[in-house]
């Protein structure tokens, strides 16, 4: 019981002293990012908040949490997407936000979800929103944040990215295959002779084409 | 740099070089980090590190003789290491790069690539080899696909050889051990995949983790580049550089600025292509022609001037022109098609814009662009036609065209903005951006201001392109003076009084103009134009320190 009890105090006072973690000169650096209300962050303090490393993202979470007003909420996910590190906490809040109809948040919530998650939901919840939303601008903003924003996927998760991007191209709706195409051209550099105006039979031959990739991919995993 | 070759090197290049017939000579880059290495610069090489990604040479260990690199790059910090070396871009032909690897833990990443102008995009231009470590297994990318080549062990010297073949569009690539047992070797992997056939590389990178999911601690040695082409390049100038960054950067302006060019169409109405005659091509299911003769890597074929509806057949004779033009090929042709394409469709805005545009130097031509561009009110692309043809024409002495209009105190940070914009600061294009805000302080006259700006800016590229150094001085300190009389800051302008001075052998007028520059505002640009001056002035000190605060080295 004594061993336990020791082993529990010393797992506390180590995960208090995790969460005091930040210096004096840290904690004022991350708090006049979180208070600067702005878009635009000085990419030196950006990078001094990546040396800082995770518990530098404690406030600016915290913050997002207390907040109801959308622009704000917007500009620390903007914050969260420009620093880049992983945490699973940012990705739970922002996935809170991924279907707002605030079109400023909407995005840079998209855009910051790849930048701090690599979790299978985000990218499911991304290419719900590229195939499903019913406005088709949070539509394209999904598809861009999947083009561009997964940064921290392993070869697996990939696979997963791809075959919702493939699988895409064979929505009825002509915008959601048009930026499934552009995302898969932007990952892999090559289209495989897909166009989502040309005809149904035209379109079906390029698919089984990115299907034949896909399982070669597979294979090489 | 090959002059200086060492002799273990040589006995390993020889070793590597063995299973290529082509390969007759010795490479042109080579890097063996046994004590020397040449100056860092725009055509050696780079090296992007900081406190926390280190990049230095060290006697640990080597795959031959006595150094290597050692690479240090932390997880998770948003950024890595990176050992960028440049070389004459190839594109025909075959080019092997090799370079030995040592890994200090198996769980840590490292890549290695071989990429064009496009960088790391996956384009024939852009990444064409890409070989990863990814704390599991090396993967070389062939078809999108990192495909699985060894696992590694630590303290193990490994050498990867890539042999491209810019013919076949594809790559041989294998591994041997330090004893050079060949561990792997693949054989036609495909370069990167695009729409057409011309692959072309010009940098090799090497790099801690990019995703920076690891950490990377590994030593690289015995780095080369060698072709078949044998491309002879020309003498050093400078340290680390062949021609003087003043010299590149007027290039590149005059490149970007003032190359004799087709405007872009930014709607299928430019073309002539109205609703009635979309419905006509989509009845006629010639929809992905459409696309295709719109797509940047549309390649003519007469088909296309033949089969189509007519006014695709227009669209396909202006690509031809357009592209005859950008080449500077075969001008006959290049109006022929032109003039077909007119012929088709007389209407078209951006075929009577192109054809003013073919038709330089005509004097005349740039009195109907200005009629057109009142036409089209708004349209920026006549103002950009107009300052092409400035430059094309190097101006018609009787025009004034260095004459401002008058200054408000209200649009004097709009000019300000428009002076200084480098380089994107936000979303977007700036340039629009700062279009839109004079058009936002100057509702009546924007036109005139940015008329004045863009075609003082073109007429100074006229005069450097033309190699007229005195006069373009002398327009940029009439413009850096007027800009000054009027508060507004110029350094941009004050910069080009420094560069002209330095190419008209005035090395401590230019220093002058740099350092007021600086004093307000650093620039890496000025400080490598900084550098040259001080080249020139035989203070190697110096010089070494501001061309080292860009493009780094391995020291320390």
């Amino acid at each position: 019981m004594r061993i336990l009890a020791v082993t529990i105090l010393t797992v506390v006072i180590f995960s208090a002293n995790h969460a005091l973690a930040l210096t004096d000169g840290q904690t004022a650096l991350v708090s006049k990012l979180v208070n600067s209300n702005t878009f635009v962050y000085p990419r030196e303090d950006i990078a001094d908040i990546r040396d800082i490393g995770p518990d530098a993202l404690q406030p600016i979470i915290t913050a997002y949490q207390s907040t109801e007003d959308h622009t704000r909420k917007a500009q620390l996910a903007r914050l969260l997407w420009d620093i880049g590190l992983e945490s699973d906490e940012a990705s739970s809040v922002l996935l809170e936000d991924a279907k707002t109809e605030h079109r400023t948040l909407r995005v840079n919530v998209q855009y910051a979800l790849g930048s701090v998650s690599a979790d299978e939901v985000v990218v499911e919840t991304l290419l719900d929103n590229m195939r499903n939303d019913p406005n088709a601008f949070f539509r394209d903003k999904a598809a861009c944040a999947l083009a561009y924003n997964q940064k921290h996927l392993s070869y697996d998760q990939k696979y997963d990215l791809y075959r919702g991007l493939i699988e895409g191209l064979s929505d009825e709706k002509p915008q959601v295959r048009s930026i499934s195409i552009q995302a898969l051209r932007i990952h892999t550099g090559q289209t495989m002779g897909f166009h989502p105006e040309a005809l149904v039979g035209s379109r079906d031959e390029s698919i089984a084409r990115w299907y034949t990739w896909l399982q070669d991919y597979q294979q090489s995993l | 740099m090959v002059a200086r070759l060492s002799a273990k090197l040589v006995a390993v290049l020889i070793t590597v070089f063995a299973q290529f017939a082509w390969s007759q000579t010795s490479p042109y880059v080579a890097y063996d980090f046994d004590g020397y290495l040449p100056d860092s610069g725009p055509d050696t090489f780079q090296v992007f590190r900081s406190n926390l990604h280190k990049a230095k040479l060290s006697q640990a260990f080597a795959h031959a003789g006595t150094g290597s690199i050692h690479f240090v790059d932390p997880a998770g910090d948003g950024d890595f290491v990176e050992f960028q070396g440049y070389f004459e871009e190839q594109s025909q032909g075959h080019l092997s790069f090799g370079f030995s690897v040592l890994l200090t833990d198996r769980d840590n990443a490292f890549s290695a690539a071989l990429t064009g102008t496009k960088k790391y995009q996956h384009h024939p231009e852009g990444l064409n080899f890409w070989m990863i470590y990814d704390g599991d297994w090396l993967r070389s990318y062939s078809n999108s696909i990192p495909k699985k080549i060894i696992q590694l062990e630590t303290f193990q010297w490994y050498t990867v050889l890539a042999d491209i073949d810019f013919d076949a569009n594809t790559y041989d690539v294998s591994v041997s051990d330090e004893s050079g047992n060949v561990l792997y070797r693949e054989k036609s992997l495909a370069l990167a995949p695009g729409r057409h056939d011309h692959h072309s590389v010009k940098e090799f990178s090497i790099v801690g983790d990019i995703s920076d999911q690891l950490a990377s601690d590994f030593f690289i040695d015995s780095v080369y580049i060698a072709s078949s082409t044998h491309p002879k390049p020309t003498e050093w100038v400078a340290p680390g550089r062949r021609s003087l960054f003043v010299e590149r950067w007027n290039k590149f302006q005059s490149n970007v600025v003032g190359r004799l060019r087709c405007l872009p169409a930014i709607s299928l109405e430019d073309f002539g292509i109205d609703h009635e005659a979309l419905g006509e091509i989509f009845q006629s299911n010639e929809m992905d022609d459409l696309l295709r003769l719109t797509s940047d890597q549309y390649r003519f074929t007469e088909r296309d001037t033949e089969e189509l509806h007519p006014k695709l057949q227009a669209l396909a004779h202006w690509r031809h022109a357009c592209q005859l033009l950008e080449r500077g090929e075969d001008v006959a042709s290049m109006r022929a098609s032109m003039e077909a394409s007119l012929d088709l469709v007389s209407d078209a805005y951006i075929y009577q814009l192109s054809d003013i545009v073919i038709r330089a130097p005509d004097l005349a031509a740039v009195d109907l662009i200005v009629e057109m561009g009142h036409l089209r009110d708004g349209d920026l692309r006549s103002e950009i036609a107009m300052a092409m043809l400035a430059r094309q024409l190097k101006l018609d002495e009787d025009r004034v065209y260095f004459q401002a209009p008058d200054l408000s105190s209200a649009t004097q940070q709009i000019l300000f903005d428009l002076e200084r914009h480098e380089k994107p600061t936000t979303l977007g294009d700036p340039t629009q951006l700062a279009i839109e805000q004079l058009k936002a302080f100057m509702p009546d006259d924007w036109r005139n201001w940015l008329h004045w700006a863009v075609v003082t800016e073109f007429q100074y590229m006229a005069l450097v392109g033309s190699e007229d150094y005195t006069s373009a001085r002398q327009l940029a300190a009439d413009v850096s003076t007027f800009l000054e009389e009027m508060n507004i800051g110029n350094p941009l302008w004050r910069e080009r009084v420094g560069d002209m001075a330095l190419l008209l052998g005035e090395p401590e007028m230019a220093l002058q103009q740099y350092e007021a520059i600086t004093i307000e505002r650093s620039s890496s640009r000025i400080d490598l134009k900084s550098a040259d001056v001080h080249h020139l002035l035989g203070n190697k000190e110096k010089e070494r320190d501001l061309r080292e605060s860009v493009y780094r080295n391995f020291q320390n």
